[in-house]
This record gives C-alpha cells, sequence and structure tokens, in this order.
C-alpha cells in the first residue's frame, strides 16, 4: 500500500523540488517583472493564447540586403510570448533554417515568412566567418526535437528561438541580454548584437 | 475510478516533473527512465483487477494521445503533432536522443504519432497476458 502511495505521488514531488531549484537558483529572474513567463502568463490570461492567429497576412517585406546568418522574426496578431512568434536564420539561396512543432529543426525556403502580419529582419554585428558558422550549427541540428517551451540548457530538445540563441552563444555572441531561462524570438529584436535592416507591422504592410 | 485513474494522475505529474528536469541537462534521461518503470509497474499491477478498471484505466491513459495521433495522420488537426509532444513529455528526452529526417519529417513525427498505437499493445500485454504468471 505504501509503495503504491509513493508512485503516485513520487513524481509530484520531484516536481515540486525541480520547481523550488529552479526558482531559488535564477531568484533575480522570477522577480523580474519582463521575464518570459510572467509576460506569457498575463497575455494568456487577457486570452493571447499560443501564437497567436494564424493567417496569410502578405507583408510584402523585401528579402534585398539580408545576409547569410542574419535573423527573420515573424508574428501573429494576439501572439502570447510578444510581438513576433517565430524566427529563424536566413542561409542564403532564399532558404531559411528554423524549428517547427511537426517538423523539429528544419531547411525550409524564405517565402513562408511573407504570410506573417509582423515581420522583420535583424542583421547580426559579427564577421561573416561566425555567420556561417551559427548557420552551420543549426544545418547540424537538422531532425532536432522541437519542444515549445524548452529550456536554455542541453542540446537535443529545441524551439525556434532557442537554437538561434545557442548557436550563437557557442560562438561567443550571446544575443540574451536578459538571462531569462527560456529565449522568445523578441529577444533576438531587442539585442544589442542585432540591427534591424527592416520590418512591417500589419496595419503599415 | 480511483485505481483506473492512478495511471493517468501519474502520468500528469510526470509530464510537470521530466518538463522541469529537462533544465539539467542528464537528469531528464533518467526521469524518462523513471517514468517507464513506475508506469509499467502500474499498469502490471493491474493484471488481478476486473475488466472495468482495466479499460477505464487504458482509456484515461491512452485515448486522448490515440485521438490526436488519428487526427494527425489523417491531417485533419494541425495542431495534434504539438499537443502530441505536450503529451508524451515524459518520455520526450529519450525521443530526443536520436534525430533522423525521413521523408520530409522528423523521426520523432512518426515515434509520436506511432507511440499511442505501441502502448495498446504493450499496456495490453502488460495488463493482460503476464496475469497466468503471477
Amino acid at each position: 500500500m505504501q509503495m503504491r502511495n509513493i508512485r503516485l505521488w513520487l513524481f509530484f514531488i520531484i516536481f515540486i523540488l525541480l520547481l523550488a531549484y529552479i526558482i531559488i537558483s535564477n531568484r533575480a529572474i522570477f522577480s523580474n517583472p519582463n521575464n518570459i513567463g510572467k509576460i506569457y502568463f498575463n497575455n494568456f490570461l487577457a486570452g493571447d493564447i499560443g501564437y497567436g492567429i494564424e493567417g496569410k497576412y502578405g507583408n510584402n517585406i523585401s528579402w534585398e540586403d539580408l545576409e547569410v546568418g542574419d535573423i527573420l522574426l515573424g508574428g501573429y496578431p494576439n501572439c502570447s510570448y510578444g510581438r513576433f512568434s517565430h524566427a529563424g536564420v536566413y542561409m542564403g539561396n532564399n532558404l531559411v533554417v528554423e524549428g517547427f512543432g511537426d517538423l523539429g529543426i528544419t531547411i525550409q525556403p524564405i517565402y513562408h515568412y511573407l504570410e506573417y502580419s509582423e515581420i522583420a529582419l535583424l542583421k547580426v554585428n559579427t564577421s561573416m566567418e561566425i555567420k556561417e558558422k551559427a548557420v552551420e550549427y543549426m544545418v547540424a541540428q537538422a531532425g532536432g526535437l522541437f519542444y515549445p517551451v524548452a529550456f536554455k540548457p542541453g542540446e537535443r530538445i529545441w524551439n525556434c528561438s532557442k537554437i538561434i540563441w545557442l548557436a550563437y552563444y557557442n560562438l561567443g555572441i550571446d544575443l540574451d541580454f536578459t538571462d531569462d531561462i527560456w529565449i522568445a524570438p523578441d529577444i533576438f529584436y531587442d539585442s544589442p548584437y542585432t540591427t534591424v535592416i527592416r520590418e512591417k507591422s500589419y496595419e503599415n504592410s | 475510478m480511483r485505481i483506473a485513474s492512478r495511471i493517468l494522475v501519474i502520468h500528469f505529474f510526470a509530464i510537470l516533473a521530466v518538463w522541469l528536469s529537462t533544465y539539467i541537462v542528464g537528469l531528464d534521461i533518467f526521469m524518462s527512465l523513471l517514468y517507464i518503470v513506475v508506469i509499467s509497474i502500474e499498469i502490471y499491477s493491474l493484471k488481478n483487477e476486473n475488466k472495468k478498471i482495466k479499460w477505464l484505466s487504458g482509456i484515461l491513459w491512452l485515448a486522448i494521445p490515440l485521438l490526436l495521433s488519428i487526427l494527425t495522420i489523417f491531417k485533419l488537426y494541425s495542431l495534434g503533432i504539438f499537443l502530441l509532444v505536450f503529451w508524451f513529455t515524459p518520455i520526450i528526452p529519450l525521443i530526443s536522443l536520436k534525430t533522423y529526417f525521413f521523408a520530409n519529417y522528423p523521426l520523432y513525427y512518426y515515434i509520436l504519432v506511432g507511440l499511442p498505437f505501441i502502448l495498446i499493445l504493450y499496456f495490453y500485454l502488460l495488463a493482460n497476458l503476464l496475469k497466468k504468471d503471477n
């Protein structure tokens, strides 16, 4: 009988212990009102759930000046974790390396970014050699597992933002200035390592 | 009902625990293996229960992923695989160990879609066929 109870509550107890460990070891982040978890939770309460209202908004942005290693951000209205819901990295020849729920880490044509209501093209301010190596790293992870709420540590479980962050982080470029435990696409937009090449919003596209 | 819902309750707690364990690299693999052991013991312990409890346990644990899997296979629900990833969080660390691309989809896509069917067989074998050994 006792073993049955242990089995029933084992994972709940481990969950509580891990939760306490993560909160205590990241106190500064959890006390920051702009941490991703809080933003997500507040938006969720306001009715914005997941990656927003998907559609074909047709933002007609130009890819001019985009270089290998530059970042593309796309977003739908009512996204719960910021203005942008998706991120990818340009790898040349109109291809983007990125992460999706059903495809994992994958290489896709650039054109689906035209469907977003919000779009921004970001130049990563570093050498071309580093940018090419970052793309190389991402391509090597093709087929990697996509998990929407992937934590920053580890190289087996990804989301679209984490793989970009880690590809550059491994090369000495930390695109996340917040030190949060998660990465969201908006982080890249605000990063001191990036410059906006061009952007469009649904209202003015 | 209490006995039948045990596996589901354990599964939900495991989703939360294994998800947080991915924060500590390596611990997630151990947690996944622990989940398989605990769930297996739990299924095996059903062998002396009546058919109704066995059925109810299996349905509560596997009906949702089975439905999501069927919807995904027939491309009737675009978020199916997204929700399957969450449902199978307890074994995601093990699935993430091998990356491979086949016919436009990654290996984990096929595993997640096929897993409910495999687990039905696993549940049936463990909860029924081993009964005579007792």
